[in-house]
């Protein structure tokens, strides 16, 4: 298990913000972070690989402290928004550089991402697309105990995010692999997520599973909510077995209230 | 006419070009990675020949080298070394003289790599060599290009820095440069103006070989 307790100060668009995000992952299954631009998701997986000092952290994988264990010896599969793939080398050699002694078949990998017959490309001369597929592949390849993906699907097409979305659930179930994943693609993260951290300004607004942390606003239909208390602007719910939190426009609701939230 | 000249001019651009590129290689690693507040200092004293008049260099070096001085003597009596008025003298100086040259496109070439290339690199494990190796330095070929090319014409057209501490010995210190000025200051106009031509189409066809292929060199970069 992966948990992690994180604290940073950040500067965004609307000025200095804090960021503070507790969480815990399971082997084989995926955790979204979902939010806004801007919101600090991709600050937390850089958190987390050690690649942004935090302000502070307790960050263990497995009961290990990963404090003290440097970046390269985590074992962690992570794809960039920029793809970060090796310009001077071509998809094989991307895949080869990344091999571990634990690393996944390459062939099947290449077959199921559709790229045997790029294999021989070099980055540059790949669409956008093909390069994150490649991306992914190259994370998947080295055989990660830990998965940190930003926007892994951002660039593909509707079958293909479909495709290898259900590729990349799957492999995480089989391998075991504890999965992060960035995302501000709502359909993304209801397909693929096991549970959710809705994170906006770098605050935790919800937890949960997608179903009840997507939840955004009171509407005549939707899934029933029972309200815990009312905080401000916002309303503290239940839905199901997860407690988040609702902002509210024109019901503020009453402590024991049953209400319906809309999904968005 | 006597090739002595050229012949120096071209193997003190080539010696200097190479102890340059093992030397800047890491100096512009360190430099473009490093968050040391010695990083300004340094960066100042790599760019100094790029403003200070070249006979000023040569002049402290002369000053430095000469066994009658203490570094000089204490080089001489040794390591055997005597810098002044010998090649491995010019060597030096034209490696002082040419640093900013070789070390200022690696290092622009160092900073300019995306941070997640690195990341990713560290990310699987490999260690800053294996990085260096097959990441850094194959996406940097267009400046690795820039930094020899300039190394090399730069250590070429020295005067003032080869002639302060080298002197103008036939066949140890006496480069091209310095022989056309000889040569016209003899009035010797037909022999600085075959010096010049040669050294004018020598140093044309490396440069036109070189910036020819450099679309083969950036097309992995």
């Amino acid at each position: 298990m992966l948990k992690a307790k994180l604290q940073k100060s950040l500067s965004g668009p609307t000025g200095i913000f804090s960021l503070s995000v507790e969480l815990s992952a399971h082997p084989g299954e995926i955790l979204a972070l979902y939010g806004p631009s801007g919101a600090g998701k991709t600050s937390v997986l850089r958190m987390m690989a050690g690649l942004l000092p935090p302000d502070e952290i307790d960050l263990y994988f497995r009961g290990q402290n990963w404090r003290y264990i440097p970046p390269s010896q985590r074992n962690i599969g992570f794809v960039f928004q920029d793809y970060a793939l090796f310009p001077n080398m071509t998809v094989r050699e991307n895949l080869d550089f990344a091999s571990r002694p634990r690393a996944l078949d390459q062939d099947q990998l290449l077959a199921a991402f559709e790229l045997t017959a790029l294999v021989n490309h070099l980055p540059a001369q790949l669409s956008g697309g093909q390069q994150q597929r490649v991306a992914l592949a190259r994370a998947l390849v080295q055989g990660p105990d830990v998965l940190l993906l930003d926007e892994p699907l951002s660039a593909l097409e509707h079958r293909l995010r479909v495709k290898l979305g259900n590729y990349l659930k799957q492999a995480v179930r089989e391998y075991g692999i504890t999965t992060i994943l960035v995302s501000h693609d709502l359909g993304e993260v209801v397909r693929l997520a096991d549970q959710v951290i809705r994170l906006e300004a770098g605050q935790v607004m919800a937890t949960g599973t997608p179903e009840a942390v997507l939840l955004t606003d009171v509407t005549e239909t939707g899934l029933p909510a029972e309200v815990l208390r009312v905080e401000g602007e916002q309303i503290v719910v239940r839905v199901g077995q997860s407690v988040l939190r609702v902002p509210t426009k024109e019901h503020a609701g009453q402590p024991g209230e049953r209400i319906r939230l809309r999904l968005g | 006419m006597n090739w002595s000249p050229l012949f120096l001019s071209f193997k003190l651009a080539l010696v200097t070009t190479l102890v340059l590129l093992v030397l800047g290689l890491p100096l512009a690693w360190w430099l473009a990675r490093t968050r040391s507040r010695l990083k300004p200092i340094i960066e100042s004293l790599v760019s100094l020949p790029l403003v200070l008049p070249p006979t000023v260099l040569g002049f402290y070096f002369l000053l430095a080298f000469s066994p009658n001085n203490t570094f000089g003597s204490w080089l001489d009596a040794w390591l055997g070394l005597r810098l002044v008025f010998s090649f491995p003298g010019l060597v030096f100086a034209s490696v002082i003289y040419s640093l900013p040259f070789m070390v200022q496109p690696l290092q622009a070439g160092l900073a300019s790599l995306p941070s997640s290339l690195l990341d990713s690199a560290r990310l699987m494990g490999k260690s800053t060599w294996q990085t260096l190796r097959r990441v850094e330095i194959p996406n940097i070929r267009p400046a690795l290009l820039t930094g020899i090319v300039l190394s090399f014409a730069h250590t070429l057209g020295e005067f003032g820095v080869v002639l302060m501490i080298g002197g103008n010995i036939p066949g140890e210190t006496r480069v091209a440069a310095i022989a056309i000025y000889d040569e016209v200051e003899a009035l010797n106009y037909g022999a600085a103006n075959a010096y010049s031509l040669v050294l004018l189409g020598l140093t044309f066809i490396i440069l036109l070989a070189v910036y020819g292929s450099r679309r083969w060199l950036g097309g992995r970069g």
